[in-house]
């Protein structure tokens, strides 16, 4: 299994992993606090995905506040290793909720619940999935 | 995706090179190793750094700070953008995003970054779904 390497030199420092949407690279921080990964909509309009393209409109319980996010189906999803087709995200627009962050989303328990088993080495400042159960 | 890197020795000591070639292909975060003969120039496989227009990751943070921008022919270490060619530089993501749209499927290696500080502490944490 491949290793990924991360750093958290300050404590202000998260987890981020490069990630593919339709292969365009984007960063997401996992977030095993989260239920559901959220991809910033600004990066999926790039991506070519428009709101029409979005299914039903969620709420969600954010740091920020309850927000509405739009639920899209993605056709090619890629982190750590794995490819997903189809895969199920939620976004909004992080602009206009004053985010302004180095990731583009976040990778939430939905990735990782019931697919893989997430092993992240603190010491060594690596973490790597094993083998899709 | 993978990054190329290609590695000039001072001089050719094939042994001490070969001991070092081993060790870095040993890592596991290491996809191949490849040496090239004089003749056989690494510049005709690793390309990127020879892009007209190349920067540095410094060299645009200097000239565009605190812009959004849309890289080409990115070189990268693990996660860390280290310098590409500039398609799009703007003040504001959105607008990086629209005008973006067309550009990331006309170049290779695209990808996008903020060359400015980000406001310490913020998260976006506790992502849970409440309603259907």
């Amino acid at each position: 299994m491949k290793k990924y390497s991360f750093s958290l030199e300050t404590d202000e420092d998260i987890i981020i992993v490069d990630s593919f949407i339709d292969n365009y690279p984007i960063r997401l921080a996992i977030d095993t606090a989260a239920t559901h990964t959220v991809i910033d909509w600004n990066m999926l309009l790039m991506i070519g995905y428009l709101p029409e393209n979005g299914k039903d409109w969620i709420e969600l319980e954010t740091s920020n506040g309850i927000i509405k996010a739009q639920l899209f189906q993605l056709n090619y999803f890629e982190t750590l290793d794995d490819k997903l087709q189809n895969f199920s995200v939620l976004s909004y627009d992080f602009i206009s909720k004053g985010i302004l962050s180095p990731y583009d989303g976040i990778l939430g328990l939905d990735f990782f619940r019931g697919r893989h088993v997430l092993n992240i080495d603190f010491i060594r400042e690596k973490l790597w999935i094993d083998d899709v159960l | 995706m993978s990054t190329k890197y290609a590695i000039q020795f001072k001089e050719s000591e094939p042994q001490r090179i070969q001991k070092l070639l081993d060790f870095v292909q040993s890592l596991d975060f290491v996809q191949s190793v490849k040496a090239f003969s004089e003749e056989e120039n690494a510049a005709d496989t690793i390309t990127d750094t020879y892009v007209e227009g190349y920067l540095t990751i410094e060299e645009i943070k200097t000239l565009h700070p605190n812009e959004w921008i849309l890289l080409a022919y990115t070189h990268k270490n693990g996660t860390h953008i280290l310098g590409g060619k500039i398609l799009l530089h703007e003040r504001d993501k959105r607008e990086l995003a629209l005008k973006g749209k067309d550009l990331i499927r006309q170049y290779p290696d695209v990808n996008h970054f903020y060359t400015g500080e980000f406001p310490s502490r913020q998260r976006i944490g506790l992502m849970r779904r409440i309603t259907q």
